[in-house]
């Protein structure tokens, strides 16, 4: 068994207002319309963005190499409105997880714009995709969020 | 509120094998033995859930008031060499700080060598990050305490 512990932050402006973009990470019905949208198909989606609550996606990858079944299961530990999200969450590949993480997301008021500062405390076990890819895939988050704000996909 | 955060690892040498050092370290009742940070500190279980997904709860603070919650879920347990699991600590309803831990067990030289990382995002100013460290070597030192009396056989 081997385990690669690592962390890393992003900060990242986006271009939507506060408002905006804390509605689309925390109510369930926008978050699902960027959350994993574009490589893979949504069999399940839910989540109780509350202090104590869950939040549970199980999405298939058709083809290439993370081809089969993700799932996520999350666990929101601080909720603090338009300001703080601290969730715990593992991502599991045809059943086995494969790594634990600890999430702090900050957000924050820049100009008409909103400034998300993501910091990722993980433990990453054997066959994952590593403290590199995760970095890489919450880019691609990111990038999925701010393009379905502008593209008016929110509203 | 602000958010601190801070990552170290400790390592210890346990004269316990692995299976019976894990059920020290992932049992919420053997818990109560060595989890408390310092003296004069006491942690006493309310709720136990030791599965992959289960959330523990304990009590902690000195005895007359052990108002500190103390909130364990569980993501990884591969007994006897891996555990991940979060550690939130709540005081008067607002969260103090949250930890992503691992526990990682070796077999060496008769016992075993414990591994600990932790992860910590602090709520409560920069100064706290060292207070929950000191809190984590405070329950490595009760621990070895502990093991050393189960593996003599003298009362813990």
């Amino acid at each position: 068994m081997t385990v690669t512990h690592e962390s890393f932050e992003i900060e990242r402006r986006i271009n939507g207002c506060l408002d905006h973009v804390w509605a689309a990470w925390t109510d369930p019905a926008l978050k699902r319309r960027w959350f994993a949208a574009d490589a893979m198909t949504t069999d399940d989606y839910r989540m109780d963005c509350r202090e104590g609550g869950t939040e549970y996606g199980r999405f298939t990858m058709a083809d290439g190499p993370g081809k089969g079944v993700h799932e996520n299961a999350t666990t929101y530990l601080v909720v603090r409105e338009k300001e703080l999200l601290v969730t715990a969450y593992t991502m599991a590949w045809d059943g086995r997880i494969h790594s634990a993480s600890l999430a702090t997301i900050r957000f924050s008021n820049d100009g008409d714009a909103t400034r998300l500062a993501i910091r990722e405390d993980g433990a990453w076990f054997e066959d994952s995709d590593g403290p590199a890819g995760r970095r890489h895939g919450t880019g691609v988050l990111l990038d999925a969020l701010e393009t379905a704000l502008t593209q008016g996909h929110l509203q | 509120m602000t958010t601190d955060t801070d990552h170290f690892t400790l390592s210890r040498h346990l004269p316990l094998p692995p299976d019976r050092l894990w059920q020290v370290l992932t049992d919420a009742r053997a818990r109560e033995h060595w989890g408390a940070p310092t003296e004069g500190m006491v942690l006493s279980v309310e709720v136990t859930d030791l599965r992959e997904g289960g959330l523990e709860r304990h009590r902690c603070g000195p005895a007359e008031a052990p108002d500190f919650i103390v909130d364990t879920r569980w993501y990884r347990l591969d007994p006897p060499s891996l555990a991940v699991f979060t550690e939130t600590l709540r005081f008067e309803g607002m969260t103090v700080g949250t930890s992503l831990v691992t526990y990682a067990l070796t077999p060496q030289d008769g016992g075993t060598a414990l591994d600990l990382a932790v992860s910590l995002s602090s709520f409560s100013g920069p100064e706290a990050t060292a207070d929950f460290r000191l809190g984590w070597e405070g329950g490595l030192a009760n621990l070895d305490r502990y093991v050393a009396a189960l593996a003599t056989g003298a009362p813990a």
